[in-house]
């Protein structure tokens, strides 16, 4: 498996020397920030995807205070930081940055980029889901980005395409619903480190080498001895996002003797849950899916009800003994859903650790976080 | 590494050591878990020789040598380094264990040591239901009030204790920061407040820091509410907790203890659980 | 009661003879329910008020009575819920048109609030006791590290504290404040699932170069929002609108706004100033909350500080003296009064707030005859926090107006919304105007997370500098 992981994570890790060669032959380029923005429409478009959702060092928050405001959440001010830095390796190739603003701080951060001096298209999610007025809007946006896409690229946007695209991450979901599905396992053969790595690996790779890669490690793992003992606790990560780079919390809770069985985060990670339909207009197809049949991300709203009952089944569904939130700084929305969730988890007597970072972790400090992780993972075990 | 050989003719005693950032404690234990020596040093740049002398000075007050220990186990941010060690376990846990020995019954624990502070809600035996910790900020420590009252009072950590009780008109301090609160108490100071009303002002504001981070993470502070950590040997810490919490809070004899006492205990089950296998 | 400092504290509040009697009993419950007790009201009205607010002026003083008068009115929505009467509460940001409207339109069955707002503008700047109810908002779980918006946390704690009951509706408008409406959820799943809320939001993607109140999609769009969340308002309370009451709250702002324009500019022309800027802020109160009392006492109280204002610049006087230089800010922070009075400590004058200078295009009444029209034009041309370029824009093009020596920036850095351009705002409006623009990170409500000694150095520092490039440009530098 270890062969397979490693292959998979050079040929993630290669798309930015990629995606320079393609420059140099004309292609178009075009990093985008948030799930609401489909990597369906981009590669339809024939331009290049690169998604930016770059974190976990501490140095490119801080990169950007001299105009960012300090309170914004650490992986808005890495998404600006690391281009400021001059560590961004595709943001300076840019022809077009398409960023999702579903809340203040990728707003904020967008802005930053527009200041910059980089084109930015915005794909305005309006957050009162439930009002039909405001699910138009968000179809209206994924119109205008598709016009501003065929404008950069110069040629339409065939449906067949998107439908194409459409497939291709369906597949892709399939395969990670299919490996995720190990995870239920009494000593599952990967845990949260792998499968998180996983998501972020197929979001770098064209879509039909991340069906060859994934088809091969979901066939190998159906096969494959437990990596976990049997008494490990079983772990719900939840959040905001677990960015790309920011890998020490989530190695450190399986390091201490846990399993994160499954997560409930909003970004950097595929919805891979939910598929797209690929009959019909394929723009509404994926308005639909990241719109309307999912469970809302934590911004919309209503929605921390819905969200719960979410996080119930998957507590049931893989044998959850705890939960850990995993918080960033300043994200003030998400720190209040965790007040929310501590209330019913309590009530419902799951056992709940938040942790927070401004990505100081991956530099000092681990001796508080790994006294926290340790005891969590401890009194769980104890616990059961 | 570990305990040296046994020597079977004498009665097996088991280890806890404790390498927190400030103090490394040491706790010795027999087969019944009773007491039989606790020490207690300033922890020093190498952790794994804080260790050794603290235990060396444990089993020098236990009247007892390494050859009896049975076992050694370790906590506190240091417990990785300490080579002797041959379990590690995490302060929190031991912190439980170690308290419900203590004072059995134990619902909440409230720790305040040098650099950081912990509330750990107790269940049976000494299991960990909930705990939050305040490891980011240092008003919620014992380093808050070392380093204001220390700094701005000039009177003896010993001293300070005896001298807030006395206090009758606590300054009120608005600061939720260290560095803010050390103007405002010179503030206080210009304006004639006496040092033990601002000794106690002191201890009420890191009291009041300490009990809003459990509550913030919905820690109910059922009694017992036992008062741990270095904090807990200043006479009038006790006062502003209750006075905060309205509840009775209760001290230890030997309040820094506990972690090492626990981990002792779980070093000592490990062992008779090895033993009857 | 009579001669206690909460007598003291009305007749500061001009109330006086028999309606002074009258209310006093009302005033003491209404402090007590507050968390004021009566080592409150002789400190503020023995030091605090004194020090921090211009009390000489009889305008002042009544806009004291005014808010205290609402303040008293929040503190009895219980008995009046139980009456019958039908609560409709909101949050900034809003336009308060319709809130106005539905007041006209309900009159006594109705009561619009945004407690929050009015609650702080009463608690902080008077009496300096905002802090137990952030307190206890931050102990349910509001957690104090992550940077709530205080506003947020007294929403809370006046809630979990029981000093307002729910609204019959909460009519949030959230725009693009995140924290707002979602305050409403929070509420509802933890507190009190009769929290009922409607909510008009905005997506966050104004781009570059775009002026949204041009664009008519995007105010049709707004219209429909609010159309969408009124109609459920008048619906809950029983309450139709109908065109007579939203051209009658319509008048009543503009009347309003131009009152304070003639306020402001005459403050911030005249030398020596008469009124300092938290003062002067507070006269806008009307602006960002509504008012059932009346807006007659405050438009009272406005006409006042007008004609004292008026005898003070012919002959000559002021707060402050003649000559001192004259700093403006994006928002005067008169929550925190005691910033003021360091500037003015320190021979400078605060003068006006980017927030309460309406644009040119904010003067001109909007165009249709629908309301939800005419109320998204209204939002979307304060241009707060919808988009950093075209709102730099507009500061641009008032401080060119206010011509103040200096631009301080900051004080809202908790806030996501509106505190993001601060620093990159402040340095595009130096480069365009020369005025030099300084910035603060600080809160503007909640003065617990920093020091009073750090800030007056900086303060300090900031008006030795004001003062040096001001005489260097009058010797022609």
């Amino acid at each position: 498996m270890e062969d397979l992981m490693r292959e998979f994570a050079r040929l993630a890790s290669d798309r930015p020397t990629k995606i320079r060669e393609l420059k140099k032959r004309g292609k178009k380029v075009v990093p985008y920030v948030g799930q609401f923005v489909p990597e369906e429409l981009l590669y339809a478009a024939g331009v290049e995807p690169y998604l930016v959702c770059r974190g976990g060092e501490p140095e490119p928050p801080e990169a950007v205070l001299d105009d960012m405001l300090r309170f914004l959440n650490p992986l808005a001010r890495s998404m600006a930081g690391f281009h400021v830095m001059g560590l961004d390796p595709v943001m300076p190739l840019a022809d077009l940055v398409v960023a999702s603003q579903p809340e203040c701080h990728v707003q904020r951060m967008a802005e930053y980029l527009e200041f910059l001096g980089l084109p930015v298209f915005k794909v305005g999610v309006p957050q009162n889901w439930d009002r039909p007025y405001a699910g138009e809007y968000y179809f209206r946006e994924l119109e205008q980005l598709k016009a501003k896409l065929e404008e950069l690229s110069g040629a339409p946007i065939d449906d067949e395409r998107v439908r194409e695209q459409i497939g291709y991450t369906n597949a892709i979901n399939a395969l990670l619903r299919r490996i995720d599905e190990s995870r239920k396992r009494e000593s599952p053969p990967l845990g949260g480190y792998e499968f998180i790595h996983l998501n972020h690996h197929s979001l770098f790779v064209d879509p039909p080498v991340a069906i060859e890669r994934l088809s091969e490690i979901a066939e190998r793992l159906e096969r494959a001895e437990g990596a976990f003992a049997k008494d490990s606790p079983r772990i719900l990560l939840a959040g905001h996002a677990v960015a790309v780079g920011d890998y020490l919390v989530v190695k450190n809770l399986e390091d201490a003797g846990a399993i994160i069985a499954t997560e409930m985060l909003d970004e950097g990670m595929r919805w891979y849950r939910w598929d797209t339909a690929t009959e019909g207009d394929p723009l509404r197809n994926l308005w639909r899916a990241k719109y309307l049949d999912k469970v809302p991300v934590n911004i919309f709203q209503p929605a921390w009800k819905d969200r719960f009952e979410h996080m119930k089944a998957l507590i049931e569904d893989y044998r959850i003994d705890g939960v850990v939130w995993y918080q960033l700084a300043y994200d003030e929305i998400y720190d209040m859903e965790c007040t929310v969730i501590s209330k019913w988890l309590h009530e419902s007597k799951v056992p709940l650790l938040k942790l927070e970072t401004s990505y100081e972790y991956s530099r000092e400090a681990t001796g508080p976080l790994n006294t926290k992780v340790e005891s969590f993972v401890e009194s769980l075990r104890r616990g059961r | 590494m570990g305990a040296d050989r046994v020597d079977p003719g004498r009665p097996a005693i088991f280890a806890g050591v404790d390498i927190g950032s400030t103090t490394s404690k040491a706790v010795i234990i027999d087969q019944e878990g009773d007491v039989l020596a606790f020490s207690i040093i300033d922890t020093k740049q190498d952790r794994d020789q804080s260790g050794e002398v603290v235990l060396a000075q444990a089993l020098e007050v236990a009247g007892r040598q390494a050859s009896d220990l049975a076992a050694v186990a370790s906590t506190g941010y240091g417990r990785r380094s300490f080579k002797r060690t041959q379990k590690v376990m995490p302060e929190i846990i031991c912190h439980a264990r170690g308290t419900e020995q203590l004072r059995p019954g134990v619902k909440t624990i409230i720790d305040v040591g040098g650099q950081d502070s912990k509330i750990i809600a107790v269940g049976e035996y000494g299991t960990v239901e909930m705990f939050e910790m305040n490891d980011r900020c240092a008003a919620g420590t014992g380093r808050f009030f070392e380093v204001l009252s220390g700094r701005l009072l000039n009177v003896p950590l010993d001293e300070l204790g005896p001298l807030a009780l006395s206090s009758e008109n606590p300054v009120f301090l608005s600061s939720v920061c260290t560095i803010f609160a050390e103007s405002e108490i010179i503030s206080h100071l210009s304006h004639g407040a006496s040092p033990q009303d601002i000794a106690m002002g002191i201890l009420e504001s890191m009291a009041k820091r300490v009990v809003s981070t459990g509550r913030q993470a919905r820690i109910a502070y059922d009694e017992p509410i036992v008062l741990t950590g270095g904090i807990a040997l200043n006479v009038a810490a006790k006062r502003a907790f209750e006075e905060q919490l309205d509840k009775e809070v209760e001290v230890l004899d030997r309040p820094q203890m506990p972690a090492a006492l626990g981990v002792a205990l779980i070093a000592r089950d490990d062992w008779v659980a090895g033993e009857s296998d | 009661m009579a001669g206690t400092a909460y007598e003291g504290f009305l007749e500061l509040g001009e109330f006086e003879g028999r309606e002074r009697q009258r209310i006093l009993p009302q005033w003491v419950e209404a402090a007590t329910r507050l968390g004021l007790d009566e080592a409150d009201m002789e400190y503020a009205v023995t030091e605090f008020i004194p020090d921090m607010w211009d009390i000489k002026y009889q305008g002042v003083r009544k806009m004291i009575g005014a808010m205290t008068r609402e303040a008293i009115d929040h503190t009895q929505l219980k008995e009046q819920k139980q009456r019958g009467v039908k609560l409709v509460y909101g949050v900034i940001p809003a336009i308060l048109t319709p809130y106005q409207a539905i007041k006209k339109a309900g009159g006594d069955k109705i009561f619009v609030s945004f407690p929050d707002m009015c609650l702080m503008n009463f608690l902080q700047p008077l009496f300096h006791k905002g802090a137990p109810l952030f307190e206890l908002a931050e102990q349910s779980g509001l957690t104090y590290g992550c940077r709530h918006c205080a506003l947020n946390k007294l929403r809370i704690g006046l809630r979990l504290k029981d000093v307002v009951p729910a609204p019959d509706i909460q009519w949030s408008f959230g725009l693009v404040c995140d924290e707002a409406t979602k305050v409403d959820e929070y509420i509802n799943c933890i507190y009190d699932d009769k929290w009922f809320a409607v909510i008009t939001r905005l997506p966050h993607d104004t781009c570059l170069g775009e002026v949204d109140d041009e664009i008519p999609e995007r105010v049709s769009y707004l219209a429909a929002a609010f159309r969408d969340a009124y109609e459920e308002v008048q619906r809950v309370t029983g309450v139709q609108v109908r065109d007579e009451h939203i051209a009658a709250a319509l008048d009543d702002f503009q009347r309003y706004l131009g009152k304070t324009d003639v306020l402001t500019r005459m403050n911030a022309e005249a030398d020596p100033q008469p009124l300092r800027g938290s003062a002067l802020v507070n006269f806008c109160h009307p602006f960002s909350m509504p008012f059932n009392t009346g807006i007659e006492y405050m438009e009272d109280a406005l006409d006042t500080m007008i004609e004292e204002m008026k005898v003070e610049v012919e002959n000559g006087r002021g707060i402050y003296p003649k000559g001192v230089p004259k700093v403006g800010s994006y928002f005067v922070p008169y929550a925190v009064p005691w910033v003021d009075k360091i500037f003015m400590d320190n021979g400078v004058a605060t003068s006006s707030s980017l927030t309460m200078i309406p644009s040119a295009k904010q003067l001109i009444p909007p165009s249709g005859d629908d309301l939800y029209q005419n109320v998204a034009e209204q939002w979307l041309r304060m241009v707060f926090g919808m988009g950093c370029h075209v709102e730099v824009k507009t500061w641009i093009e008032k401080v060119e107006r206010a011509r103040p020596d200096a631009l301080l920036m900051g004080f809202f850095d908790y806030d996501r919304w509106l505190g993001q351009m601060h620093k990159l705002g402040a340095r595009e409006v130096e480069k365009a105007t020369g005025v030099p623009t300084f910035y603060i990170e600080a809160d503007f409500f909640d003065d617990r997370d920093y020091s009073q000694e750090a800030l007056r150095t900086r303060i300090e520092s900031i008006s030795q500098v004001v003062k040096m490039r001001k005489a260097a440009k009058a010797q022609g530098g």
